[in-house]
């Protein structure tokens, strides 16, 4: 089993953009399918006040608040990263691909990750109420 | 054109789109003025949200559905890529996807309609949010 | 010269690779390191080539894990001491670094690769591509296509999917479809079309990466996909050899 894993890891090559972009689209792509159905399951609940708000309340609690930015994180990852891949599905930057995935969708998405998720740090964690 | 470019395709369109509707989404959730408050966002500012104005129910059921063809579709490409899922497997894995993301979407338009607390022409409703 | 360690992949024990240290010039290639192994230590060791000069695609194999063409690889590009040299991905191993391509060309073949002439055109009369031309230019390139299999061994996809067309068949069908004196348009859209056809590509770019004739591999599949959109212009050669 572990040779099979480790030539598997060894077959592709990692060290270019394409492959690694879409691992991280598969693997992005899966945990926001699993948020949105939780994430129904919780506006299900708008049918129950004060269980909204109970739920509400837990969700502002800093460990969920980390957990916010983690969401923020994978869906920049997702959205960047599908905006190249529709610039390549039009056929914009092919020659380019690997300058495409490290500036903009790395790059540019950590720059919108920061400018996001800042705000969510200081005010969901550090100025946090109980 | 075949159903399978028109996935192909969909799944483009749908993806800005939610590009759209998710930064919409992330404004209105994180940062306007009714949710930056202490209590942050409670079930009296969405009430009051959606008195205000209904057209939130149809962008939020809207948003929803359009994320769920986006994901299951992304989902079905995921298991079409692997062959031990032959061709009449797929089909099954089709309807049981949408079968799925329908279920999902009920689950989800529920929350709105027929929800008494929700519902502009209920007066009731409103009151629920006034004791708070 | 300079002494290299070369791991070569053996098919004889599960997983054994054998450790040979060689003495080579910058100049020479893998191809070449793999002769004198076989000559001077080595006589069992299998390998497959016949050009030596990149044109053959015989020799395609995953040196330090790329599939690359032996005799197209210089030591020196390597920039590593140890050469690790494996038989190509997704194909069955025949012995040592000798693979059967049967997968590939089941798959090449699907997409119908030959002419298949139009009865009604005059065989006779030459078909004039003008360079500047949408086919002028996708044939500039993509012809060189010597089907050694290095996309398809490249290809992640194909690592899970084996009915999966693969770079190469694609970029061979679309060079078809757009040839004015070819008319067997819509068998081949049918298999482009199919769900193991263009759909399953994800733009990995591993084949781009791999190709030792550098074919812009995603490009073809790219352009199939979107023309898929419109498959009746197909039917009209005309719009693929008639001048911008």
């Amino acid at each position: 089993m572990t040779s099979a894993i480790s030539l598997t890891i060894r077959k592709y090559s990692w060290k270019y953009a394409g492959n690694l972009a879409f691992w991280i689209q598969r693997l992005t792509g899966l945990g926001l399918v699993f948020y949105l159905i939780l994430h129904v399951h919780t506006i299900h609940d708008l049918r129950d006040p004060a269980k909204f708000d109970a739920a509400l309340a837990t969700f502002s609690k800093p460990f969920f608040k980390l957990g916010e930015i983690f969401l923020l994180a994978t869906v920049i990852l997702h959205a960047m990263n599908g905006i190249r891949l529709t610039m390549v599905d039009m056929g914009v930057g092919l020659t380019k691909q690997r300058q495409v995935f490290w500036y903009f969708t790395i790059g540019l998405g950590a720059a919108l990750l920061i400018a996001g998720a800042l705000p969510m740090f200081i005010y969901g964690i550090l100025r946090h109420q109980p | 054109m075949s159903a399978r470019v028109i996935n192909w395709y969909l799944q483009r369109v749908t993806g800005a789109a939610l590009l759209f509707l998710l930064v919409l989404h992330f404004w209105v959730e994180h940062f306007t003025a009714e949710v930056r408050t202490p209590h942050g966002l409670t079930f009296a500012v969405i009430q009051q949200r959606f008195f205000h104005n209904p057209w939130f129910v149809a962008v939020d059921i809207s948003f929803l559905i359009i994320a769920l063809y986006h994901g299951l579709n992304g989902v079905r490409n995921i298991i079409c890529d692997f062959s031990i899922v032959t061709k009449p497997m797929r089909n099954v894995v089709t309807v049981a996807l949408i079968l799925f993301g329908l279920g999902v979407a009920y689950w989800g338009i529920m929350a709105f309609v027929g929800n008494e607390h929700l519902n502009p022409l209920n007066p009731k409703g409103a009151t629920v949010a006034a004791a708070r | 010269m300079a002494t290299y360690q070369i791991r070569v992949a053996r098919s004889g024990s599960d997983g054994a690779t054998d450790s040979f240290t060689v003495e080579l010039d910058h100049r020479m290639t893998v191809l070449d390191a793999l002769f004198l192994i076989q000559r001077e230590q080595d006589p069992t060791l299998s390998f497959r080539c016949s050009c030596r000069v990149g044109m053959c695609g015989t020799c395609a194999m995953r040196i330090n894990w790329q599939p690359r063409l032996a005799c197209q690889t210089r030591v020196l590009t390597l920039k590593a001491d140890t050469i690790v040299v494996e038989p190509l991905a997704h194909l069955p191993v025949m012995k040592d670094l000798v693979v059967a391509m049967d997968p590939f060309f089941e798959q090449w073949k699907r997409v119908k690769p030959a002419l298949h002439p139009d009865p009604k055109r005059d065989p006779k009369k030459l078909a004039v591509v003008p360079p500047t031309s949408e086919f002028g230019k996708q044939a500039q390139g993509k012809r060189d296509c010597i089907t050694c299999g290095a996309c398809y061994a490249a290809c992640g996809i194909v690592g899970s999917n084996e009915e999966y067309l693969g770079p190469a068949a694609i970029n061979k069908a679309m060079l078809r479809l757009m040839d004015p004196r070819d008319n067997a348009v819509d068998e081949r859209l049918e298999e482009l079309n199919d769900e193991n056809g263009v759909w399953r590509c994800h733009t990995q770019f591993n084949c781009v990466a791999a190709c030792p004739k550098g074919i812009n591999l995603t490009d073809s599949i790219m352009k199939m996909k979107r023309s898929l959109l419109f498959p009746k212009k197909f039917h009209d050669k005309r719009n693929f050899v008639d001048n911008p």
